[in-house]
Order: structure tokens, then C-alpha cells, then sequence
């Protein structure tokens, strides 16, 4: 199962390290790992994704937990979050489905933001799901190059 | 205010920590802080031979007090020394501020000689670490790694101070307030799950106790003493919770786990109810996990919510310092007498663990049972690792906590001397004696050269039998009897061949008493169990020097019981014991 942990950290020397070598030190996989200013100049905001069970989520939340540098963690629940990715890709671009192409774009409410002559780079944002859909339904046009963010997210409340 | 040096500064928050002894080693990062110890004679500078005993010396120094231990080493090779100790340390929760060098803060990055990413190296092997890169950082850092490393669950803390940051000035103060957003320990359990715990005391038919490391660390020897007793329920140590109960107490069953003895790893298998304290499950204490305590509810009280169901799935978990924890329970405890469960668990332990004694080289049991004669009950015992430590916690009666310092978690050969140097600078008024073996004692002999220059009156007993016995003993049980690179006396090219001990074996490599003396130490070596206690009582004697004796012991005696590696409390080999 995926889940989605929050992370307030001390935007500090060393402090991704830290993270990053506790969670692969202990033999779990990062999905995602995002990483950027938080509201406090002083504080960063990681959202790291998960696959696995709850016993290892409940395992990372305790390691993130004992680490001195992180000051919250907090999993985000899906049914009470505001989620998004984004995506670039250079598409090789062909004049027999141009067409196509662009209502595909449109469907999902993507854009063109680069034009040359061989291709084109699109961006999408959306929650990790249309975000695959995306991908899918694009990478019949041939994708040269693809990269994703990780998902940004937020939970719809305050968490106390 | 006026300004200090930052190597001033660090001398200052030393002092203000209460540290009166610091191991360490020095180099061209760290002159300038060794420069201002020369002038400090409130701190005593332990010159250890290498950054290993350094380490492993302030392990020592702080496993017997309590106290922070603290070391400084210079940047790359001094730093990376430190690893093993400092990862010694952390597996078995130990304090230590380990301060080491580090290149200019304008040559890192840049391979400068003696560069070492120390923080990126050591975050896997200590609670914290810093690199102080403005001498304005300086104080606070000092005084939260102390906060750090004594509170909580206890463990290492290295700060990397680049060598401007020691030759900077700023001004000293101390009297910040420590706030560390990121890290409040919890301290008091909760009242609701403690009442749970009482409640299924109360209906439990066969509860079993297991106190660790951290019944120690906590120093609530006293009331865990008292719980048991309130609760008439037996109690069995993890290797590192030795010594929080009295050997001969009637409620202790000794060590559980691989070579636990057969009373508490059968007690565990039969209890409806175990309530660990300040242990963590390690698989060495519980065996296969699928079979471990089949018929128990289980209760864990630890300062360390990551330990709690990390192992074991745990019914009822309490965070919180065990001594406050402790505390909070005793009052809410009625008296019970469970008569059926205790008259079966003197039945077990009746089923003890006695051998047979040896005919031609001493044996394990002979060895300690002159050792529990004539030992203070205060003495501390440091041990290495190998089947010298699994007898040592079978059968050395341990009567109070802190008198054993040994590596549990990380198993380091190699802990045992420098430990026993670290723990004696702290006890002058005590014994120390290290147990070790002609394996691990090799690999930080050089610190004879520290016992004998601080007049350290340790008692070295070397339990010889010519090999890497604990390694061998698997050998032996598990990979058909080839001992493949375990004999210390002769390696064979082809160890298959090998029809033991013959003439052209060498018999002393090395001479142990011969290395003791050519240290300045005194070297005594003992072929028969008559020997051993005179020359324990003439050990006793000598208050000045560290005293080594080279025990011959029987080559290939075993250590059981012994639960085999992944297998189930229940399937304890027995071996040699005659019950
Ligand atoms: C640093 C280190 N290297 C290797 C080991 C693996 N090991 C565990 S016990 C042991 C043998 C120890 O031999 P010795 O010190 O002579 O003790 P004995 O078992 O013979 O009593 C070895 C090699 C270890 N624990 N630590
Ligand atoms: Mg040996």
C-alpha cells in the first residue's frame, strides 16, 4: 500500500543525509522523496512515499521520530489531502498524430510549455494517479524523457 | 565578555559538564584543543594507543558510572578510528561525546590531507552528530550533545569541529536553556496502559520478567527488585541486564536467549505473561520469533517507542523512563502469591547448568568458581567476546548493577581491556578485572601500555584455549568439525588435514605473559586449576600495575546450553551437561 509521510525538519547541515540513511540503513524503499521550504525559514518540508505494509510504515514513523533533526512526522491521510505532481516530458513529435496528440494533452488538461521541430515538452500537475494515466495514454507518441517531482501534499486541515 | 579561543571555549563546557576524564588522541586538527588541556588540570587526558580504546575506555568510564564519557581524536584516520567504538556504544545505548578534528572549514570539500566526512560516516552508528561550522554554534552544540547523549535512550554523540573553529574567538556562555524542538523524550508512562499492566498481572497464572540494558542505564535496580517481589514473579537478564538482580536471588532464573540457561528460556516458553523492561528483543535473546513465549501476552516498558513491536508484537507498550515508570507502578501493585508457578520454576532451576570439570586444561566452570570465591561483590567485570563472555553471564555471580561492561549488540572483540582501562580510571577504589580471550584480547593489546603508565591495577584473566572458541564451537556443530581459520596455534593450508595440536604447533603466539611483561605489566600463566587461585590472590595484592593471567584452558570445551542461530527457545542443545 502507499503511504504518504510528512516531514518537518530542521533545515540544517546534513539533515536529507540523515533521513535518507536511517530509512535505507534499515532496509526500506523511498517511493518519492520531495524536499523544500516549509513556511518557517528555518524548518524544510519532506514528503516521502512509501509501498509497503503497516508494520513498516509504523517502524519509519518511529525512526523518522528519534531522529533529533526532525522536529514533526505526521502519515497524510488520502481521504483528507490535497495532492500534486509534476510531470515534464519531450515527446517526439510527428505531423501524422499531432493531433491526437494535443487532444490527449487537453483531456487532461496538460500543456504544451516547449515547441521545436522534432518535440515537444508537455507538463502536467495532478495527484499521482492522473499523473500515470497521463503517462500512459502519451507514451504511445514516443517519450524521450520523463520526469516526475513526487507528489507535494498537504493535509485539508490542521494537524495538532 | 570578554572572548576566549574556541578550543577555550570547549574546555569550559567541559567543566561545566563535570567531565574529569577525557581519552583521546591527538593530531594536527586538534593541537590547538590539546594545547588547551595542557593548561587544564581539571581534566585528566587519558593518552590511550588507539582511537579505538579511546572510545571503547570512555564506553567503559561511562557503562560503570553512568556518567558521559568523553573523547577527542583528531580529523580522518583518529576520526575513523572511532567508528567501531562509537558503534559499540550506540547499540548498547552508552553516552559519549566523541570530539573529533576536522580540516579548516575553507578545505572541506576539497580532499585536503586528512579529511573525513565524519558526520556522513557516523550517522549510522551514533544517536547524533554535528559539524560546527561557526565558532558562534560552538558552546550550545556542547551542551545539547551532552543533553543528547545522557538523556533519553543514551547513546554517542560526535561534534566534527574544523580546526578555525578551535582557533576563532567568541564569547563563552553557558547558561542557555537546552530546547531542542526535535527531541523531548517521554518520560512518565501512561496511567491508563499502566493500569492495564497491573490488571493483567493480576490474572496472570505464570508471568515471567525480562529486564535489559536499559533496567541498568535507568539504575532501577531497587525497584525492580521490589516489583518482583510484590509480584512474586521470576526474572530472567538479557546479557546486558546482568547484575540488576542478585544471582542467588530465589526469583532469578539467569540469562535467557542463545545460551541462556535452561530455567529461563523454559520459563519464557511456559509464561502467560511477560513483561519486558528496558530490552529490545534482540534475536539472540528471543530465538525464532514465531515460537518465542507462544502462550504470552506481552508487556514492554522502554524509553525507545522504535523498539517497542520492532521484534515481538507487543500487547500492551509503555514509553517512558523505566525508574519513573517504576515508580508510578509500584504504589498500584497488590500482593500475590503464585506457590504453583514458583514451586515449578525451582523445579527448572534445579535443572542448572553444571559441567563437567575438565581432566587435563582447566575448565570454564573450575574458572569461575574460583573467581566467584574470591571477587568482591563490587568488582567489575569487563569481558570480550566469544564463549569467555557466554560463561562469564552463565556463571559469574553478578550481584549488583554496573559490574558488567560488555559489548551485547554490536559484539565487539576487542571491548573488553580498553573498557576495563575507562572503568578503573572512574573506580579507583574498585577492582577491575577484564575476561577475555587469546582471540579478542589481541585486538586492542596495546593498551597494556595505558594500564601500565595510569597504574591501573586491572586483573586480565585470559581464558587461552588456542582459539576463536565461539567461531569454532559453531565449526564444530554446524560445518562438519572444519575449523577453517579458527586455530590460533597453527593455521594449515588445508585445515582439513589438521590432527590437532601436534609438535610443530606453536604454543605461545604470543606469549601473553611475555607481551605483559615487555609492557611493564606483571605475566603469570596457570596450566592447573591449583594454580588459579593463588595467582588471582597475588593479582589482588598488587595495586599498581595490571596483573595478567594467561589461563590454559581446555581447547575445545563448548558453551551450553546453546540454542542454534534462527532456531526456538525450545530446541536448546545440551551438549556436555550432565543434569
Ligand atoms: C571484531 C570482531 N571480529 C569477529 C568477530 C566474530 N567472533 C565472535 S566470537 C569470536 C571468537 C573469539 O575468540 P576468543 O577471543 O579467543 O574467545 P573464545 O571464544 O575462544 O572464548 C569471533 C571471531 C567478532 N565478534 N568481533
Ligand atoms: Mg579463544
Amino acid at each position: 500500500m502507499r503511504y504518504i509521510l510528512s516531514l518537518i525538519v530542521e533545515n540544517k547541515h546534513g539533515v536529507l543525509a540523515k533521513v535518507s540513511q536511517v530509512i535505507t540503513g534499515r532496509g526500506y524503499n523511498i517511493s518519492t522523496l520531495t524536499v523544500g521550504p516549509s513556511e518557517k525559514p528555518d524548518t524544510s518540508r519532506m514528503i516521502i512515499t512509501f509501498d509497503c505494509d503497516d508494520k513498516v510504515i509504523s517502524q519509519i514513523i518511529k525512526q523518522m521520530n528519534k531522529l533529533i533533526d526532525v522536529i514533526k512526522v505526521f502519515l497524510i491521510d488520502e481521504k483528507e489531502k490535497v495532492e500534486r505532481e509534476l510531470v515534464l516530458m519531450r515527446v517526439h513529435r510527428k505531423r501524422e498524430n499531432e493531433d491526437s496528440l494535443s487532444r490527449v494533452i487537453d483531456i487532461f488538461k496538460g500543456r504544451i510549455v516547449n515547441v521545436t521541430p522534432g518535440n515537444f515538452v508537455i507538463e502536467l500537475t495532478g495527484h499521482s494517479g492522473k499523473i500515470n494515466a497521463f503517462i500512459e495514454n502519451i507514451r504511445p507518441y514516443g517519450i524521450q524523457d520523463l520526469m516526475r517531482t513526487g507528489p507535494l501534499a498537504l493535509p485539508r486541515y490542521e494537524i495538532k | 565578555m570578554s572572548k576566549i579561543s574556541g578550543s577555550q571555549i570547549i574546555i569550559e563546557a567541559l567543566k561545566c559538564e563535570g567531565v574529569d576524564t577525557v581519552f583521546g588522541y591527538p593530531g594536527g586538527a586538534v593541537i590547538p584543543l590539546f594545547d588547551a588541556l595542557y593548561s587544564t588540570p581539571e581534566i585528566n587526558v587519558v593518552l590511550t594507543r588507539h582511537e579505538q580504546g579511546a572510545v571503547h575506555a570512555a564506553d567503559g568510564y561511562a557503562r560503570s558510572t553512568g556518567k558521559v564519557g568523553a573523547v577527542i581524536v583528531t580529523s580522518g584516520p583518529g576520526a575513523t578510528n572511532t567508528v567501531t567504538g562509537l558503534a559499540t556504544a550506540n547499540f548498547d545505548s552508552v553516552p559519549i561525546v566523541c570530539i573529533t578534528g576536522q580540516v579548516p572549514t575553507s578545505m572541506i570539500g576539497i580532499d585536503a590531507f586528512q579529511e573525513a566526512d565524519v558526520t556522513g560516516i557516523t550517522n549510522a552508528v551514533t544517536k547524533h552528530n554535528y559539524l560546527v561550522s561557526r565558532i558562534e554554534d560552538l558552546a550550545e552544540t556542547i551542551k545539547n550533545s551532552f543533553h543528547i547523549a545522557g538523556t533519553g535512550r543514551p547513546g554517542p554523540v560526535v561534534i566534527d569541529i574544523p580546526k578555525d573553529v578551535l582557533l576563532g574567538s567568541y564569547k563563552f556562555n553557558y547558561d542557555g536553556k537546552i530546547n531542542i524542538r526535535g527531541y523531548k523524550p517521554h518520560i512518565e508512562g501512561h496511567p491508563n496502559q499502566l493500569k492495564k499492566v497491573v490488571q493483567m498481572l493480576a490474572n496472570a497464572k505464570k508471568p515471567v520478567v525480562i529486564v535489559g540494558g536499559g533496567a541498568i542505564i535507568s539504575d532501577s535496580s531497587p525497584e525492580i527488585n521490589e516489583f518482583i517481589k510484590i509480584c512474586d514473579v521470576p526474572v530472567t537478564a538479557t546479557l546486558n541486564g546482568l547484575g540488576c538482580i542478585e544471582y542467588d536471588n530465589p526469583y532469578f532464573l539467569g540469562m535467557h536467549g542463545m545460551h541462556g540457561t535452561i530455567a529461563a528460556n523454559s520459563a519464557i516458553q511456559e509464561c502467560d505473561l511477560l513483561i519486558a523492561l528496558g530490552s529490545r528483543f534482540d534475536d539472540r535473546a528471543t530465538g525464532k520469533l514465531s515460537t518465542f513465549a507462544p502462550n504470552a501476552e506481552i508487556v514492554h516498558i522502554d524509553i525507545d517507542s522504535a523498539s517497542i513491536s520492532k521484534n515481538v508484537n507487543v500487547d500492551v507498550p509503555v514509553v517512558g523512563d523505566l525508574k519513573v515508570v517504576m515508580k508510578q507502578i509500584l504504589p498500584m501493585l497488590s500482593a500475590v502469591k503464585r506457590p504453583e508457578w514458583m514451586a515449578r520454576i525451582a523445579e527448572l532451576k534445579k535443572k542448572s547448568h553444571q559441567m563437567t570439570r575438565g581432566k587435563d586444561r582447566i575448565t570454564s566452570i573450575e574458572v569461575f568458581d574460583i573467581l566467584n570465591k574470591t571477587l568482591e561483590e563490587d568488582t567489575i567485570i569487563a569481558t570480550d567476546v566469544g564463549q569467555h563472555q557466554m560463561w562469564t553471564a552463565l556463571y559469574y555471580k553478578f550481584k549488583k548493577p554496573r559490574t558488567l561492561l560488555t559489548s551485547g549488540g554490536l559484539g565487539t572483540m576487542g571491548f573488553g581491556f580498553p573498557a576495563a582501562v575507562g572503568a578503573q580510571l572512574a573506580n579507583m577504589d574498585k577492582q577491575v578485572v577484564c575476561i577475555s580471550g587469546d582471540g579478542s584480547f589481541q585486538m586492542n593489546i596495546q593498551e597494556l601500555a595505558t594500564a601500565v603508565i595510569n597504574e591501573l591495577p586491572i586483573i586480565i584473566l585470559i581464558m587461552n584455549n588456542g582459539y576463536l572458541g565461539m567461531v569454532r564451537q559453531w565449526q564444530e556443530l554446524f560445518n562438519d568439525e572444519r575449523y577453517s581459520s579458527t586455530c590460533l596455534m597453527k593455521c594449515r593450508k588445508d585445515p582439513s588435514k589438521c590432527r590437532g595440536v601436534e609438535e610443530e604447533c606453536f604454543k605461545f603466539i604470543p606469549d601473553f605473559v611475555k607481551v605483559a611483561e615487555a609492557y611493564g605489566a606483571v605475566g603469570i600463566r596457570v596450566k592447573k586449576t591449583e594454580e588459579l587461585e593463588s595467582a588471582i590472590k597475588k593479582a589482588l595484592e598488587l595495586k599498581d600495575k595490571p596483573v595478567l593471567i594467561d589461563i590454559l584452558t581446555d581447547r575445545k570445551e563448548n558453551v551450553w546450553p546453546m540454542v542454534p542461530a534462527g532456531a526456538s527457545l525450545d530446541d536448546m542443545m545440551k551438549g556436555g551437561m550432565t543434569l
